[in-house]
């Protein structure tokens, strides 16, 4: 009966697709120019201004119009990684140092470029790149570092794979260390700091993780740095191989855990930038989510976080694939559009096109999606965009879940261990229609747990556009909110 | 539990190291080993010779074979050698052990000592390729992998000559003449052809590096002394490779310095110097090297120079960046005929050029322990005793020895014994009248499971059991995995090592696992790895060994047998039109293999993943299909891309305008294309368009940053449209080089992940002294401090862009704020360059100076007439030879000249001027070259 409910349901409605509800608007650069955007940002008059690999900054007119124009800002900037305006300035990333710059005449020209911060060394190895900076609401610039790969021809550097703050009068401070190929960083509407990794030796798989002071976060390149007195924290230890990644605390007390893990493959490969949906509601319908970039798939995913106890954690959902190369910054314009700056120099992406500059564009339609995942003292209570059909919301069966986590070791990502099948014991639907309460029972603390929701169908039939979310259960919430 | 369950098999000491999980496997192998056959006979089994003796004499030292002989279980445990002595009534022991050792001693010998001495640096360089090249994963390491991490010549002299932990060998510093031993490692299947020692394709420098490290113990004396330790060889050469590939030298000693050649012959000789080399300050070095004829230099063990080959005198230089303390400096030079020349210079950070200072040069000799080894020859009557006591104890029915005769008893043969297997040698109490193996419990179990299958027509019937017993027979399961066996165990992990860091993970650094390998790899190709002429991944440091060929003939064979058994051969005819689809699909608006892939050599734009070009060679087209459809079904999930993506239930490509976007077809196309092997045109993108990365300078000044050779990492180049270009170091605050011509073309910084250290490109380049612009001196004569940047008072304020788009860079010196214009200045011929400075300090300044030296490295005359300090007379023009020259243009001082080392210089006092709150220069000159 279910499955003839379900074949009658996929003859009878055409699949619906990501790109009828946010198309893809390219701008296209002047010939000759190779744009690998690589920092994204809005002038006080709105007007886009990116910076690119190849060191060149430009400002864009008439970026919403027929043919938008490419002004050259600046040049000779060694791979900028972010921009960030502030106080009349354009605060930038290079390799070797903070760096702020402004056009005095307005001319869209840069006419003084000055070193804010140039305390960290680079050991001119190619990987050591540094992403940022955002402003913290300590009022220090935060900046992350990569750890290099291969040669290093002018010495090994201290503070790669670090969180760094920077004071406005250039005072550097290492804030957290371990990190990876930290390729995103991003301030919430709360003030906490975030950033992303790469998944490689030491990080099993992409992940998503707050910045805290003094925090460990699993790699141990960079340790010898901490034996610096600038380091004012605990120094991290060197951490255990091929354990749990739950269980690296228990050795590593500073050890940070992620907010979020991604799964490879199914969420991405390489996250990148992230921004904050602050548009509210002028993206559609995941006001206050977050939106990130993944190098690799071209593709940009939704997380949807919470905050349990003292911990932050929540559901990654796919959301938009197909771009044109891999997706390395995010932002959000006034007019509520996200923008994204693409390259795949180096690394390959799913993408066509070795680099671009996009915006995404809410066509204005609501897709059926989870609209949000949230944990449950014995569950999940999942928030839809559209109400949902009673009767194959209320099946136990319309749901499916895995668990896993991974292991924290120095081989090449990890695969997903220690797996386990939770079972459904009761779903229930709400009064309004648009949500269900999933009673689950095989819960555990500190693993991703998949679901694929296949069963479930709106009023008129149409399946999920995503039926799938992972969910990276840190902590269970205590029994109040519990399901019924 | 994994541990339990996985074959683990150390390739000599079965009773250590546990045995396989089926106790027949295991009893096979070690039937093998321990030679029952060349006993028993066996019908199915080849016989299987011992090492060759014919070298005994010269090899090991006669107290080795004595008690070897007297009690090889004790010497070296789980060994397959038999005690056939101790059977013996005690009297007869004692003197079958004298004639046996004369006997040996008389073949090949004597036992010598090395023919050379030795220094520290060869000790280094057997210890690291001990602990990479795969020694350990049979023979266990002899130093913790954080031991390594330190140059022998930092550890405590005790720590660094101890004898090794016992591991799978005796101490070879009590068994071994060293260059016997390197003679073995390095062609160990000559003396023991049917031995699984395998060849690890060392070389002969290489192999005497090992045998040393090896024989450590035996060295009684260490003294470092000044100078560095030479090597003399007298034979017509054509290059200049580490050791001369192990000619044999002809005289030996040491050298204070480069400045005079040792004594050496007109024509037709070579040099290997070797020490340590002593750095005080961290930081990148400069070498060069100028010789006729051809010359290296290597650092810690790292080819920092080639300048090989025979050539009239030319220099060349190399940087590297060093720690401070000492480093391992290697330097060769040949001379073939006509002039010879060896210079060897230096610049350290901070520092000037200069010839390589005797007082940073030492090297260790290392003097070897005297043996007492008996010098005169073995009575003849002892001797002969000993051959015929050779063939009477059966010792000649492994050890083949001419002029032996077997005289031994024949026991039954190994199907025969299987029916009393509890009996002879395998009773728990062997009678006198048999060799005595010291079998354990296990092993005469094992032995005993798998005696009846000798000779049983089943017994090759199953391929895959026969792979696990060739495999643990050999021991390949110590590097790679299969079934669930295997791989590198957990505590030798540290010791395999990448020989390059490609961001590969432990694929970079692991030998592969052989899971699947016969449906993956054509037997063809699998033979040839076995036989040393296949290398796929030259990143690792391990090297793939050859074994004999009866150890490994058949694994190409069983594999195709087992792995390939189920999956249905696919033999695409070939279709060229098909192959160019495939060629647009590798390319870069396809599915873009070569981010990673290389094609025929031409390297990847990213990681240096398996070269295309070679696929068709190795690769079966059924596991290529099914790689490429999902790299997880065949274990690559992580490192290769996953390419198809779900749409509306479907997989499809990311390509879409290509063969309907159908993975299938896609992947038929792919083959198509590197079926072209070696004729494979390259895809687009990999070779890029040189336009894609030339900076055209139109009207305005084009700004690039880069690393940059002889700079810092944090460099701008400024390309001006008067054709001549400058190379500013941010980090240092210093004008590094001025070219003219082409300007820059970015394949270095902007292709694939990049990182290249940049040069000028274009032509007429002048080279600044690595040195800080400005100086606080008392006296303008006074020595210019050696420190830049940060060390010298520096500091990075940024940079200001001039009305026409020119970089004023932005530093100050102490409170000294310093702006600097740099540009070229039209004039008939070539540009000359003006350099602009305003300086604005907060209080009066009087002791600041400002130099430019002439192009590096050209001395004026007056240098060149011996003349130092400051020369007579203050000017407005400094000539450097006929070259070059500066002129300062609007200065309120004149230039002193001034020879520092052997340079001129011309130096400018700076002269401040109130002008409101604070003091201001401003100055400028102009270099013509």
């Amino acid at each position: 009966m279910i499955a003839f409910v379900l074949a009658l349901a996929q003859h009878f409605v055409a699949p619906e697709s990501e790109a009828a509800y946010y198309r893809a608007e390219k701008l296209t650069p002047p010939a000759g120019t190779v744009l690998e955007v690589s920092g994204i940002t809005f002038l006080e008059d709105e007007r886009p201004i990116v910076c690119t690999r190849r060191g060149q900054v430009f400002v864009i007119d008439d970026a919403y119009g027929e043919k938008p124009r490419f002004e050259l800002f600046c040049e000779g900037l060694q791979e900028p990684m972010g921009l960030l305006p502030h106080e009349g300035w354009i605060y930038v990333t290079q390799r070797g140092e903070l760096s702020r710059m402004r056009d005095l005449d307005g001319d869209d020209r840069v006419d003084e470029l000055e070193t804010v911060c140039d305390a960290w060394p680079i050991s001119g190895n190619y990987h050591e790149y540094n992403f940022g900076p955002v402003l913290a609401d300590d009022g220090r610039f935060w900046i992350t570092t990569n750890k290099p790969f291969g040669d290093e021809p002018f010495g090994r550097a201290k503070w790669r794979g670090f969180a760094l703050a920077i004071a406005p009068d250039g005072t550097m401070q290492p804030m957290c260390a371990g990190l990876r190929s930290p390729a995103g960083i991003a301030k919430s509407p709360w003030g906490e700091l975030f950033y992303t990794d790469n998944q490689g030796e030491w990080v099993g798989t992409g992940k998503l993780s707050v910045l805290v002071d003094g925090g460990f976060y699993g790699h141990p390149w960079g340790i010898f740095s901490c034996a610096d007195p600038l380091w004012t924290f605990t120094k991290p230890c060197e951490p255990p191989n091929e354990v749990k990644s739950v269980d690296v605390r228990a050795t590593c007390p500073t050890y940070e855990l992620p907010a979020v893990w991604f799964p490879y493959d199914k969420t991405g490969r390489s996250q990148c930038g992230l921004a904050w949906d602050t548009t509210e509601g002028k993206f559609g319908p995941f006001a206050g989510q977050l939106f990130i970039g993944d190098q690799y798939q071209a593709s940009v995913v939704r997380v949807a976080l919470e905050r349990v106890g003292d911990r932050w954690q929540g559901a990654v959902f796919p959301f938009r694939k197909g771009l044109s190369s891999g997706v390395i910054r995010v932002a959000f314009d006034a007019r509520g559009e996200l923008w994204c700056g693409e390259t795949d120099r180096g690394w390959g992406s799913l993408g066509t096109e070795p680099w671009g500059l996009e915006r995404l564009v809410w066509t204005g339609g609501t897709p059926f999606e989870i609209r949000t995942m949230r944990a449950l003292a014995d569950g999940f209570e999942l928030e839809f965009t559209r109400a949902v059909d009673v009767e194959l919301a209320s099946l136990e069966a319309s749901y499916r879940f895995e668990s896993y986590t991974y292991l924290h070791h120095e081989g090449y990502g990890s695969d997903e261990v220690d797996r386990a099948a939770p079972r459904v014991a009761l779903a229930s639907v709400a009064a309004d229609r648009r949500s269900v309460r999933l009673s689950v029972e095989g819960l555990r603390e500190g693993y991703v747990h998949e679901l694929h929701a296949d069963g479930v169908r709106d009023e008129r039939g149409h399946k999920l556009l995503h039926p799938d979310a992972y969910y990276t259960l840190n902590a269970l919430p205590r029994a109040s909110r519990s399901a019924r | 539990m994994f541990a339990s369950l996985a074959l683990v098999v150390s390739s000599f000491a079965f009773a250590q190291h546990g045995s396989p999980d089926e106790p027949s496997v295991a009893g096979e192998v070690r039937l093998a080993r321990s030679g029952c056959v060349n006993c028993h006979a066996g019908r199915a089994m080849e016989r299987e010779p011992g090492p060759s003796l014919e070298r005994a004499g010269a090899s090991f030292d006669p107290a080795f074979l004595r008690k070897w002989l007297a009690a090889p279980h004790a010497v070296k445990p789980g060994t397959p050698m038999p005690d056939l002595v101790s059977p013996l009534p005690a009297e007869e022991r004692e003197r079958a052990l004298d004639e046996l050792v004369a006997f040996l001693c008389s073949r090949g010998g004597p036992f010598e000592e090395p023919t050379r001495a030795f220094d520290a640096s060869e000790l280094e360089r057997g210890r690291r390729l001990y602990h990479s090249v795969g020694c350990v994963p049979c023979h266990a390491p002899q130093e913790s992998v954080v031991d390594l991490e330190a140059p022998i010549w930092d550890l405590a002299l005790d720590t660094a000559l101890a004898p090794h932990v016992a591991t799978s060998f005796p101490d070879p510093a009590t068994k071994w003449s060293v260059d016997e031993l390197a003679k073995f490692l390095r062609e160990p299947l000559e003396r023991h052809p049917a031995g699984r020692m395998p060849s690890l394709a060392l070389d002969a420098g290489e192999a005497r590096a090992i045998a040393l490290y090896l024989c450590r113990s035996a060295v009684a004396e260490v003294v470092e002394r000044p100078g560095l330790a030479f090597e003399y060889f007298e034979e017509p050469f054509a290059s200049a490779p580490r050791g001369f590939q192990g000619a044999k030298s002809v005289r030996s000693g040491v050298i204070a310095d480069f400045e005079t050649l040792p004594e050496h012959a007109d024509d037709s000789f070579g040099f290997q110097f070797t020490g340590l080399l002593e750095v005080t300050e961290a930081g990148v070095h400069r070498f060069t090297l100028r010789s006729d004829d051809g010359s290296r230099l290597w650092l810690d063990g790292k080819q920092v120079i080639d300048n090989d080959g025979q050539h009239a005198p030319q220099a060349k230089s190399g940087e590297v960046w060093l720690a401070k303390g000492r480093h391992e400096l290697c330097v060769t030079f040949f001379e073939s005929a006509g002039g010879e020349e060896l210079a060897v210079r230096w610049q350290p950070p901070n520092g000037a050029e200069a010839p390589l200072p005797a007082e940073r040069l030492a090297h260790w000799e290392l003097e070897a322990r005297p043996r007492e080894v008996p010098r005169a020859a073995p009575d003849p009557a002892l001797v002969a005793r000993g051959r015929e006591r050779f063939g009477a104890l059966g010792c000649v029915r492994c050890h083949e020895l001419e002029g032996v005769v077997d005289s031994a008893s024949k026991p039954g043969d190994l199907r025969a014994i299987a029916a009393h297997a509890d009996r002879g040698c395998l009773a728990e109490v062997p009678p006198p009248t048999v060799p005595h193996y010291a079998f354990d419990a296990r092993a005469r179990d094992e032995l005993r499971a798998a005696l009846p299958l000798v000779g049983d027509p089943q017994r090759g019937v199953d391929d895959a059991r026969r792979i696990a017993v060739l495999l643990a027979d050999s021991n390949c399961f110590a590097c790679h995995a299969r079934s669930g066996r295997g791989g590198p165990d957990e505590t030798n992990q540290g010791y395999f090592r990448a020989l390059v860091d490609a961001d590969l993970g432990n694929e970079g650094r692991f030998p592969p696992a052989l899971d699947g390998v016969g449906a993956k790899l054509h037997a063809a190709w699998i033979e040839k790895v076995l036989a040393g002429r296949g290398v796929e991944r030259p990143y690792l440091a391990t090297r793939m060994p050859v074994f004999g060929e009866r150890r490994v003939a058949e694994l190409p064979r069983l594999f195709a047998a087992v792995d390939a058994h189920d999956v249905a051969p696919k033999s695409p005819p070939f279709d060229e039109a098909l192959a160019e689809v495939g060629r647009k699909l590798a390319g870069e608006k396809g599915l873009a293999c070569i981010q990673c892939h290389s094609f025929n050599g031409t390297k990847s734009l990213g990681i240096p993943a398996v070269d295309l070009g070679h696929v068709v060679e190795r690769i079966r087209p059924e596991w290529f299909e099914k790689l490429l459809l999902d790299p997880k079904s065949v274990g690559m999930n992580s490192r290769m891309s996953t390419f198809w993506v779900e749409d509306a239930g479907k997989l499809t490509s990311p390509v879409k305008d290509v063969l309907d976007a159908d993975p299938r077809r896609q992947i038929d196309a792919l083959w198509q294309y590197v079926s072209l092997g070696r004729s494979m045109p390259l895809p687009d993108g990999l070779v890029v368009a040189k336009t894609q990365y030339e900076v055209e300078v139109g009207r305005e000044p084009r700004i690039v940053g880069v690393f940059f050779a002889g700079a810092s990492p944090r460099t701008m180049l400024v390309g001006f449209p008067e054709r001549t270009h400058l190379a500013f170091d941010v980090e240092h605050s210093r004008l590094v080089a001025a070219w003219r011509g082409h300007f820059f073309s970015g394949e270095g910084t902007w292709l694939g992940r990049a990182g290249g250290l940049e040069k000028p490109q274009g032509e007429s380049v002048l080279e600044f002294p690595r040195r800080a612009p400005f100086a606080w001196l008392a006296q303008p004569g006074d020595p210019w401090p050696n420190e830049l940047g940060e060390d010298a008072g520096y500091r990075v304020l940024g940079w200001k862009r001039d009305a026409v788009g020119r970089p004023v860079f932005r530093y100050a010196l102490g409170d000294v704020v310093i702006e600097e214009l740099d540009h070229p200045l039209l004039s008939p011929g070539s540009a000359r360059l003006r350099r602009v400075f305003e300086l604005r300090a907060p209080r009066p300044v009087s002791d600041l100076v400002f130099a430019v030296a002439g192009p590096s490295g050209t001395a004026a005359d007056e240098v060149a007439s011996g003349l130092g300090g400051v020369l007579p007379g203050a000017t407005d023009e400094v000539r450097f030879g006929d070259e070059s020259s500066v002129r300062s243009v609007a200065a309120r001082s004149k230039f002193y000249r001034v020879v520092d080392g052997d340079e001129l210089e011309a130096r400018l006092p700076i002269v401040f001027e109130p002008q409101g709150e604070s003091f201001v220069a401003r100055f400028e000159v102009e270099v013509s070259w």
